[in-house]
């Protein structure tokens, strides 16, 4: 049987969690709560504690059948043809604009079909191989902090609920895959409970706090409504003796670290069809990564790539929350 | 062949056996216990010593002593064809006793063997300065001159049918893992009826994925070297006249550690260890990143260098990946052809390579000086790995990843990467993670590998690719 250790456990859901999202989330949650985004997402964070907090309590309870298994299967197929769609959107207008999407879709999934083909601890593991680029995005992001206005994260107005419960919608994006926790926690071997999770907790807010408290205080506030990645435009305004543009560096951190979500979102579709369907068939993992580049394929454009992502935190909520409520109330009744 | 015990032994048909050879000898003797014939290979059997031992067995029989034929060189045994010619071929004397058909065999080969010197590609600048030989008992005492305990267990088996080669291993009972020994010895038993000439075709029959660059067996010529890993858990073995022996299991980070490491202070140690695997990424992604600049990226330079470099390339009539692939495969050239000629011919080539015939391309403006520094510089940092097998795939893989740098530039070297650690992850030797400490996770061994740590803890191969529950093997 697979067995965790905590520090793969944590590594697995923060590459999950931050894959795809930390280039994206901050521009629309800013668009909607203005500078009060901060503050916000301080109540985002709280509420993501309360989550796993609770899935830390409840996650023995959580044994989904085939039906819920299929339909986090669709879910999270969801959640790739969404990620896909916007990298390879992204990449066309950042450094492919004459190579064909389908040419790069096709590399960014043989990588995890690639990855899927082997053995599980592999793609288990592959998290920890990307750590050394965690310090050095964070070097790269603190590079601008000579041209941060500090008065610009005030004033707040928090008199007006709406923007900020649209504002605290918006921020839901940061919980993608938080579900993986209900999935992964059983075997980890190791004391989650407590510091750990604190300390999980701590690094997943700070991670985001950090790109978005930079963002709001590197550009005024009306700025960011024409930009849609505003991290890559903080990178690309650095500069360092050695390098001319420092976002083409931060840009592959990025893929890498995108491939590697997505990677692990395709082990999990995988893993959920062996589990729940003892279904080990490779020819089906072949078949899913080539149908999944034919459909995101279709959304890598800037209009449908962004209908996806606006659409993805509905599915999400019903995923980390509804769902995994029923399976666990459902399993409690019966144990009853 | 076969038993032939009913079968008349005579002079005439043990010679015959050995097809009349030159060097084979066959003579009559008389023996205290009846007739017997003396075989041996003039060329094997080291002829004064046998004398003194038949002289020593010979009064023994004499005295009626109980087991008169069993001293610390000889043996007695019922006869046989194929035992007699294996110990014959072997370098063994053989006494066969018409009537009793029996065999005496006297183990006293003569030895042609150089003094163990230092490997000439294994050179440290500290510690012990002795290297093996072509010879697996004095390989053995190397190794038992420097552990001084008795679980070091080495033990032998004939493999190969027709060449009877003897492979002898040896591991540390009390701290090697006793499933990876029963994997390794029952891989030797699948071999058994295999032609193996030389250690390199043993590597492939263990070798889990063959078709890897990497290796998955640690080759060393250095005692001290194979010291080390024998207190990590790790299994040595030779075959005869080899003075190679292949370690097994390895991670790929063995292949960076030297024995000079912890003949070093601490911090002069850790820095030449960071200073190795600052080689790996040279070797590696260099060419490639020249390439990835040169042609996508250029926007990434600062104004004054991308002037240099656009002068450097402007004459240039090539794109930058055949500039590189002329270079690169230029050196390999270079470097086969210096080790295939006699040393002082060698360093000729390489000057007369290097220099003229480098310098000549960069005047005929078929590659740009700047290409130049940057192949001479990856070949630098690719001959940084203390490991031969390492360093040529090194070499061999920074061809697909210039490739990847000349078709998507940065995007495609991220994505090899991506390939390179996936393939790494998922790589075993002896069935034991290669890519540890990063499969499994365990954040306790990193300083091991990136730093050379303040005392000698030596820690056991990683056993599997889960997280275990209780973390064993932390020996100091």
């Amino acid at each position: 049987m697979l067995t965790l250790s905590r520090i793969q456990f944590f590594l697995l859901l923060f590459v999950v969690q931050t894959g795809t999202v930390f280039v994206s989330f901050q521009h629309r949650l800013i668009i909607e709560a203005k500078t009060n985004s901060w503050v916000v997402f301080i109540i985002a964070g709280i509420f993501h504690y309360i989550q796993i907090l609770l899935y830390e309590k409840y996650y023995e309870r959580f044994k989904p059948g085939r039906l819920v298994a299929g339909l986090y299967i669709a879910y999270w197929s969801l959640t790739i043809v969404t990620f896909l769609a916007y990298l390879n959107y992204t990449l066309s207008v950042w450094i492919f604009p004459n190579t064909p999407q389908i040419v790069t879709m096709v590399i960014i999934v043989g990588v995890s079909l690639y990855a899927n083909m082997t053995r599980i601890e592999t793609v288990i593991n592959l998290p920890a191989t990307i750590l050394p680029l965690f310090p050095i995005f964070i070097l790269f992001l603190f590079m601008a902090i000579p041209d941060l206005v500090w008065t610009r994260l005030f004033p707040l107005d928090l008199t007006d609920i709406i923007p900020l419960l649209k504002g605290l919608f918006m921020a839901q994006a940061t919980f993608l895959g938080i579900e993986f926790y209900l999935f992964f926690r059983k075997y980890v071997i190791q004391k989650v409970k407590g510091m750990p999770l604190f300390i999980y907790q701590s690094a997943w807010f700070f991670f985001f706090f950090t790109i978005l408290v930079f963002i709001l205080l590197f550009y005024p506030i009306n700025a960011i409504d024409f930009l849609p990645e505003p991290l890559l435009n903080i990178l690309k305004s650095q500069k360092v003796t050695f390098v001319e543009r420092l976002d083409l560096f931060f840009l592959f951190i990025w893929v890498i670290w995108s491939v590697v979500a997505i990677t692990l979102y395709f082990f999990m579709c995988v893993q959920a069809r062996r589990i729940y369907f003892n279904n080990e068939s490779k020819f089906l993992t072949i078949l899913s990564h080539f149908l999944l580049i034919i459909i995101s394929s279709f959304f890598a454009t800037k209009d449908r790539s962004n209908f996806l992502r606006e659409i993805i935190v509905y599915p999400q909520l019903l995923f980390t929350i509804v769902i995994p409520l029923i399976v666990i109330l459902m399993n409690r009744r019966n144990k009853k | 062949m076969g038993n032939t015990s009913n079968q008349v032994i005579d002079k005439k048909s043990v010679k015959q056996l050995f097809l009349n050879s030159e060097d084979f000898v066959s003579v009559d003797v008389d023996w205290p216990t009846g007739k017997g014939i003396l075989c041996y290979y003039s060329s094997l059997a080291d002829v004064t010593e046998v004398n003194k031992q038949i002289t020593i067995i010979r009064q023994r029989a004499s005295e009626k002593m109980s087991n008169w034929g069993k001293t610390p060189v000889s043996n007695v045994l019922p006869y046989s064809e194929d035992e007699l010619v294996k110990a014959v071929c072997s370098g063994q004397t053989v006494i066969i006793f018409l009537d009793s058909k029996v065999m005496l065999t006297i183990s006293v080969q003569s030895s042609f063997c150089r003094s163990p010197e230092e490997p000439g590609n294994e050179q440290a600048i500290r510690g012990t300065h002795d290297g093996f030989v072509e010879n697996t008992q004095q390989n053995i005492t190397l190794i038992r001159q420097k552990l001084a305990r008795n679980d070091l267990v080495i033990k032998s088996i004939t493999i190969g049918k027709g060449t009877s080669i003897n492979l002898t291993y040896l591991y540390i009972d009390s701290i090697a893992n006793k499933e990876v020994v029963q994997l390794f010895e029952s891989r030797l038993q699948e071999i058994q009826k295999e032609n193996i000439m030389n250690s390199g075709e043993i590597q492939d029959y263990f070798d889990e994925s063959v078709l890897t660059p990497f290796p998955q067996f640690l080759n060393t010529e250095r005692p001290d070297r194979v010291v080390f890993n024998l207190m990590e858990g790790k299994i040595a073995n030779f075959i005869n006249n080899s003075p190679t022996a292949l370690i097994a299991p390895v991670s790929f980070f063995t292949f960076y550690q030297s024995s000079d490491d912890f003949n070093k202070r601490v911090m002069i140690g850790s820095f030449y260890r960071l200073l190795r695997i600052m080689s790996l990424v040279m070797a590696l992604y260099l060419p490639a990143f020249y390439i990835a600049v040169v042609s996508f990226h250029s926007e990434i330079l600062p104004i004054e260098i991308s002037k240099k470099v656009k002068l450097a390339i402007n004459e240039i009539p090539y794109r930058p990946i055949i500039e590189a692939m002329i270079m690169e495969l230029f050196i390999e050239l270079i470097r086969e052809a210096s080790i295939r000629l006699p040393k002082p011919i060698g360093q000729t080539i390489g000057v007369v390579g290097g220099l003229i015939i480098g310098d000549a391309i960069v005047s005929a403006g078929l590659v740009s000086n700047l290409m130049v520094i940057v192949v001479a510089l990856t070949a630098i940092s690719s001959f940084v790995v203390p490991s031969v097998e390492m360093n040529m795939a090194l070499r061999i893989l920074r061809f697909p990843f210039m490739l990847a740098a000349a078709l998507f530039g940065f995007f495609g070297m991220a994505i090899g990467t991506i390939v390179l650690v996936i393939h790494l992850l998922s790589l075993s030797s002896l069935k034991q993670p290669y890519f540890a400490p990063f499969v499994p996770l365990d954040t306790s061994r990193f300083m091991d590998v990136f730093f050379r740590v303040p005392y000698s803890k030596f820690h056991k191969q990683q056993k599997t690719f889960s997280f275990m529950k209780k973390k064993k093997g932390r020996k100091s």
